[in-house]
Formats: C-alpha cells, structure tokens, sequence
C-alpha cells in the first residue's frame, strides 16, 4: 500500500549507481557532460547540419563550464571518477 | 511567470536532429511566442542515465537553469520531453523552502538566487494554451494525408502525479493538434508504451522489443504514421525502428500545416519515408 513501482524503480537506479554499478553508457554519458556541458556530442554533422538548416553555432559559453564545474566539484557527480 | 519564455533546446535537438529545432522556431515564430534562446543552459542532466548517478548535481545544475530563467523574467519551454521532466521535477523539489535555502546558499556563489516562481512548460502544452481557433486560423495547409497514432512518450505524461500536460491515461492533446491541423488521429493510446528510448545504450535487445512492442499496435490500428512530441522517441521509431512506419516531431506537423515546405524544415533528414 502506497508503494509507488516507478518510483521504487528509480529508487534502486541510484542505490545502484551509488554502489557503482553504472552501466557504461551512463558513466561515458557524465564525462562528456563534465567535459562539453551537454550529453551528446557536438561534431562535425552538428555543425553541418545547423549550418543548413541555417540555424545559429552551437556553443556553451566559457563561464557557463566554470560554474558547471563548480556544481560539478561541490555535489562529486555521484562519486563517478571522471579521469 | 508571464508568457515570456527561455526556449530550452535540450542536447539531442540541437546536436543530432537540429531540424525538429527548426520547425519548432517555424511554429513558435508563426504562433509570435514571445522567447529567447537560453544563452548559458547546459544539459539538464539527462533524468534516466546521469541523474540517478548523481542526484545532488542534478538538482543544483537544473536550479541554475531556473535562477537564471527567473532572473530574466522567463518562464522555460522544453522541447523535450527528458528535459522537461527534469526541469519540472527540479521546480517541485524547489517548492520546499529548505531544500531551496540549501540550494541558494550555494548559487550564490554565482550571483544567482532561485525565488521558486518560475514555470517549465513543454511545448505541446504551449500549443494547447494557444488553443484550437488560433492553430486553425494559422492552418493554411490542412495535412489531411496524415492518419496518425499518437504517442505522448512517457516524460511528457508520467510521472502522472508530477506532469499534467495531459492525461497519463487515455492521453488526448496530441489527438486534439492532429485535428485542428487537418489530420485524423485514428489511434490514441489509452496507456502509452515506452518506445524503450531510454535503455537503448543499456540494453539493445530489450529496447528494441518495447520499440517492437509499441510499433506493432500503432500498425494494427490503420495508421500511416506516428505523432510524437519527444525527440528520443522520434529517434527510436525514425533510426532504429526496422518497419519503417514513419514519424512526424509535433512541430513538423504544425509547421506544415503553417505553411512551411519540406525544404524549409529539414524533413530530407528523416530516415523514413513520410505517407
């Protein structure tokens, strides 16, 4: 009674993660995060196809990383060892 | 908030299907939305994958989001459904005040500082507030060749007791913009499946099931094509999906029907081939 599955679910998601278990799509999913500010990543055909489309650089500014990296060093991104 | 808003593109829009980006500033330029791209956003931290690795990084970088937005005078539009679970979860969770204080004391160290009034929206949610007489009025080429089955995607609806944009069960928005665009919606899901989006870099055989799973009623159901507003679930049915039933981004649908050409909005970069 009273026992939401989903949330149950996401519960054991990061019981897991916090024991390490991460699978690596996930953890490869963080390093990019920590490296880009986002999580897939901005290539060539990024570039190309934004230019076609002729929609604006996709950029993510140089203090917008620095506070990131502040969040980042603060809350240690799960304990994930990101070298 | 206000009607204002910070377009919030999220990482797959912008970097792997920049032309559901396009149509979507086609429809919220014809619909004269008041927004502005959100100079400084990061991922939203990504709700399945990165925030179960770290929920205290997810709060703190999505509350930036927010203090930022607030600073502004905006409200956020989320083009995704991912980033708008996460940005709505995160306001929730900024509902109460001493989680809120916990995070403020170290946005400050930004010079930001989060009052808890700002609100996320997705973006069919916009186009419901815009209302049936105005996506009717704008319609100038009713897009009466689609026969669609709907599929909200699961962040766009569920958790149910979090996200209201529509019904979990049953849902009926999609169906609605269908109609009011000139097309027929022949199927709504009454408990919308998960296209397995999610795991797909987690489990290949078990996300490509659930993909399976969900086309084959949309198949059965007389359908010539499926709406979506959730770009992951546009990149399951579009690329990884084996029957090439194809897929329409909601904003691709309106921007048709607003009169934009193929052309215009990118739909060459569909995988599949459009009825």
């Amino acid at each position: 009674m009273g026992v939401d599955p989903a949330e149950m679910i996401a519960l054991l998601r990061e019981e897991a993660a916090a024991r390490g278990n991460i699978p690596k799509h996930f953890s490869d999913e963080a390093r990019l995060f920590v490296r880009s500010g986002l999580s897939f990543p901005n290539t060539g055909m990024t570039k190309k196809l934004r230019k076609d489309l002729e929609l604006s650089d996709l950029t993510v500014p140089v203090e917008t990383m620095e506070q990131l990296m502040l969040i980042v060093r603060r809350t240690r991104l799960g304990g994930l060892k990101l070298e | 908030m206000n009607d204002k808003y910070f377009l919030f593109r999220g990482c797959l829009i912008p970097t792997r299907l920049p032309f559901l980006e396009r149509s979507s500033l086609y429809v919220l330029d014809k619909l004269k939305v008041d927004y502005e791209e959100m100079a400084g956003a990061t991922c939203c931290v990504e709700p399945i994958g990165l925030r179960s690795l770290a929920k205290d990084t997810w709060l703190m970088a999505t509350a930036r989001m927010l203090a930022m937005a607030e600073r502004s005078g905006r409200d956020i539009l989320s083009l995704c459904n991912g980033c708008y679970l996460s940005l709505e979860e995160s306001r929730q969770a900024l509902e109460d005040t001493p989680t809120r204080a916990e995070v403020n004391t170290f946005l400050g160290n930004m010079g930001l500082h989060y009052g808890g009034h700002v609100k996320v929206k997705h973006f069919a949610e916009i186009i419901k507030e815009a209302g049936e007489e105005k996506v009717r009025s704008l319609t100038t080429l009713p897009q009466d060749r689609f026969r669609f089955a709907t599929h909200p995607g699961c962040h766009m609806v569920r958790p149910s007791a979090k996200l209201k944009v529509d019904d979990s069960f049953a849902p009926k928005v999609l169906d609605e913009i269908a109609t009011w665009c000139g097309s027929e919606a022949v199927v709504g899901e009454k408990w919308p499946k998960c296209c397995g989006g999610g795991i797909a870099g987690v489990d290949e055989v078990v996300s490509t099931r659930m993909l399976e799973d969900a086309t084959s009623t949309f198949r059965m159901s007389g359908a010539n094509c499926i709406l979506t507003p959730c770009p992951f679930c546009f990149v399951q049915f579009d690329i990884r999906q084996k029957e090439g039933f194809p897929v329409l981004y909601l904003s691709e649908l309106l921007a048709l029907a607003f009169g934009a050409s193929p052309e215009q909005i990118g739909l060459k970069y569909h995988r599949t081939k459009l009825p």
